[in-house]
């Protein structure tokens, strides 16, 4: 369960985040969608922890983010791939976050396994990962504490198409068992299929929210989308 | 009060403890040594050190405390070095995100970090003890002189709490500045420019005295410290370590990470 209660957000005179308020429900898939600059990003940031909100609170499972003990193993996260260190192997990496988590070691190659990562990538250095490789082995990172609770930033980003198709069938499994899971993506016919519920901001505004079906109704969510956002919500970035 | 806008789920309890703090030393001593940083700088250090200690023992005596104390030489500039890289790395590589998406209470990581220099400095510090021994028997052999063993226990004690309190003071300035280039040169020059204030002037020697902590150690080198020598230590860490130190854990609890 993710609640996001009037949540604003002011840098410096610009507003990147204005009240907004919208729940993920467990056993769902909520797509968050809206153009780059929107907001989407600050806003897992901030469910986080990592930035602080200038009103308005952010719960998982019913706590702040910070106040939650041993976080990984009640909510996992893929903000950015490309936050690992290059000069590790993507098995150590995983070592490390089950270590801390308190994870079964011998867990770590069931992720890898789930993640579709084979023994010899995993055991290479990260420096040498392609942007397809760092999201499966972030999403084997997310997956490791077998969390409630996933917020991914854009996982689709760089997979390939097997790959999308894959993470799809993950992500709604996942939905399928209880998870709560917030999926931000610029793919409005990857989110159209998976997610049960949307939410879509523009320039840090809840723009539209509810089941997909229901915002999709008659047309597509393309059409919609078109709609609601314009070019001036890009240029308020 | 904000109206209640949105259903509102009890706070499901949440039975997973907090993650122990001998876990989070643990962790950050594997990530300080599995990562180019932690092995290279360790060998750089240590094959350096020897090397200063080899010309020491042949071209000026082989004797075991002689050599066990040039080792300062190098080891003054790469443990506030290694300090430094310890704990910025994880900023240079945008992986304090990750870090923190498992410990929220950043404090516990800031603290945790503290250990795996600290550690990596203590093994430093036997392996070089172990072959100022070797290196002292192998040239006095080579060179046919005789070899002076005098092992002096309070100068070697205080040799090691010299290369504690360097590898710290990295690793506060380290997490103040968060930034290694930056924070490298800032020891350096601060070294330089230490090395004029004390010759400058009376007053000069005087600010020394208490703050540059190259001066205020150099009686645990000597292993005879007075009450006088422990103020002026102790106000020198409280400058370079524990200041740094305290601001750089505030400043890392409030920043916004990427």
């Amino acid at each position: 369960m993710i609640e996001f209660s009037r949540i604003t957000k002011r840098y410096r005179g610009r507003t990147a985040l204005d009240d907004v308020t919208f729940t993920v429900p467990p056993g769902s898939v909520t797509g968050f969608l809206g153009p780059n600059g929107a907001g989407k990003t600050t806003a897992m940031r901030i469910l986080l922890g990592h930035a602080r909100a200038t009103s308005g609170t952010a719960t998982v499972l019913g706590s702040r983010y910070a106040k939650l003990h041993n976080p990984g193993r009640h909510v996992g996260s893929l903000l950015d791939a490309g936050a690992v260190h290059p000069g590790r192997t993507g098995r150590e990496t995983l070592r490390l976050a089950a270590r801390m988590m308190g994870v079964p070691i011998p867990h770590v190659d069931e992720v890898l396994d789930r993640v579709g990562l084979t023994r010899r990538e995993s055991t290479t250095r990260v420096r040498g990962y392609s942007l397809g490789m760092r999201q499966r082995l972030g999403i084997a990172q997310a997956l490791l504490g077998e969390p409630r609770v996933l917020v991914l930033d854009e996982p689709a980003n760089g997979l390939d198409p097997q790959g999308i198709a894959w993470l799809r069938t993950l992500v709604r499994s996942l939905a399928d068992d209880g998870c709560a899971v917030l999926l931000s993506s610029h793919l409005l016919h990857e989110v159209e299929q998976v997610a049960d519920r949307i939410v879509m901001i523009g320039s840090g505004r809840v723009l539209a929210a509810g089941s997909t079906r229901e915002l999709a109704a008659g047309r597509d969510l393309e059409h919609l989308y078109f709609q609601l956002t314009t070019p001036t919500d890009r240029s308020a970035a | 009060m904000i109206s209640q806008t949105v259903s509102s789920a009890p706070a499901i309890r949440l039975d997973s403890s907090s993650i122990p703090f001998h876990r989070l030393i643990n962790v950050e001593t594997r990530k300080f040594f599995d990562t180019l940083v932690g092995q290279v700088l360790t060998d750089v250090t240590i094959v350096l050190t020897v090397g200063i200690m080899i010309g020491y023992a042949w071209f000026m005596e082989p004797t075991v405390q002689g050599v066990i104390m040039i080792s300062g030489a190098v080891l003054s500039i790469l443990l506030p070095a290694m300090g430094i890289l310890a704990v910025t790395s994880e900023w240079s590589h945008g992986t304090a995100s990750t870090t923190f998406a498992l410990e929220p209470r950043r404090v516990r990581i800031v603290a945790s970090k503290l250990f795996p220099p600290v550690i990596a400095t203590a093994l430093t510090c036997a392996v070089l003890v172990g072959v100022a021994f070797v290196i002292t028997g192998a040239v006095s052999a080579a060179r046919g002189v005789t070899a002076d063993w005098t092992f002096d226990p309070a100068a070697t004690a205080g040799w090691f709490s010299v290369n504690v309190i360097l590898v710290l003071s990295g690793v506060a300035l380290g997490t103040l500045i968060l930034n290694a280039p930056a924070a490298i040169i800032f020891v350096a020059t601060s070294a330089m420019a230490w090395s004029l204030i004390a010759v400058s002037s009376k007053t000069g020697a005087a600010i020394a005295a208490w703050f540059d902590i190259g001066t205020t150690t150099t009686p645990l080198l000597d292993g005879r410290v007075t009450n006088d020598d422990l103020v002026r230590i102790t106000v020198s860490i409280g400058v370079w370590v524990l200041l740094p130190l305290i601001l750089g854990a505030v400043r890392v609890v409030r920043r916004e990470v990427r």
